[in-house]
């Protein structure tokens, strides 16, 4: 799965809109860099942070049928001896 | 070869940029999900690192650092920008502030700061250093909302300043050099310039053009919409 693509493509919009106020230094480049292509930066680095920390929390929380063969037979033992 | 600073910014600011969309694209087409990834090795030329690894430290530059970069370079090519005559000539609706002040007939403060050379370099941004970009956060305010209502033309001439010229801009070079002090009425009045109770421009006459001047049709507008050279 391509887990950061949107992010990717909004990034590089908005570098692309970057670039072209710092080479080319005007009213309208400014205000396209100041109101496109920073909120841009800042939506692409949050959907990337906010993947980043749904990975963290699967990795620290994995499903069951996610987690290793061991600690799934730990997990199935424990509900039985509650049950 | 003389190398201006801004130039150094314009290049790194380019190559950040660069940098970041080729790293994008790289971040874009790879797939975190695939096992095989996890197991192929990418050499970096001093380590080889397993490819999985290497495409999320990538994400991180491409889209937090690479982006940082790049917003630092644009930003300090904003603020530094703001700083130079052409900077305010960009915008036409200042074309008449800066036309009259390098017209060598004109009678007017920044015309007359110009010729004489009192002020050497960034003549705009010297008076109005309170206002704009170039001032504080309430004035950088100020400025975006200028660049807003530039760009979307929401705007009539003549444009009117909606704060008040503070007096520090004149006192800040003028205050207590010899030729200020032997004025009496600077004295009698040295209260009020400080408090921003009686501006400078009450003695010293008009700082640009008169609002009417600066209306479209009339007599003087043609003039003073002349392109600079």
């Amino acid at each position: 799965m391509r887990l950061l693509q949107w992010e990717s493509w909004c990034a590089i919009l908005a570098f692309a809109l970057t670039a072209f106020f710092i080479l080319s230094p005007g009213p309208y480049p400014m205000a396209i860099f100041t109101f496109i292509a920073q909120p841009l930066f800042a939506i692409a680095g949050l959907g990337y942070i906010v993947k980043v920390i749904q990975d963290v929390r699967r990795h620290t929380f994995p499903a069951v049928e996610e987690r290793s063969p061991s600690v799934q037979a730990a997990t199935a033992s424990a509900q039985q001896t509650r049950s | 070869m003389n190398i201006d600073f801004l130039q150094v910014v314009t290049v790194l600011g380019t190559v950040v940029c660069v940098l970041g969309v080729l790293a994008c694209l790289y971040v874009a087409r790879t797939r975190f999900d695939q096992t095989e990834s996890e197991l192929r090795r990418i050499s970096l030329g001093v380590a080889r690192v397993p490819a999985l690894e290497f495409a999320k430290l990538l994400a991180f530059g491409a889209l937090i650092v690479f982006p940082a970069g790049a917003v630092f370079f644009a930003n300090y090519h904003t603020f530094e920008g703001v700083h130079e005559v052409r900077g305010c000539a960009g915008c036409h609706v200042m074309l008449p502030m800066v036309n009259d002040m390098m017209d060598p007939k004109s009678m007017t403060l920044a015309a007359r700061h110009f010729r004489n050379k009192w002020i050497a370099e960034n003549q705009c941004y010297h008076c109005h250093s309170d206002y704009g970009l170039g001032g504080n956060l309430e004035a950088k305010m100020t400025g975006f909302r200028h660049l807003a209502r530039y760009t979307t033309r929401t705007y009539h001439e003549p444009i009117h300043a909606r704060v008040r010229f503070d007096n520090k801009n004149c006192l800040n070079c003028h205050a207590r050099t010899p030729k200020f002090e032997a004025v009496q009425s600077h004295h009698t009045a040295g209260r009020k310039l400080a408090a921003n109770e009686m501006i400078c421009l009450n003695c010293h006459g008009q700082a640009h053009p008169t609002s009417l001047q600066r209306t479209p049709g009339s007599a003087d507008y043609a003039r003073l919409m002349g392109r600079t050279p």
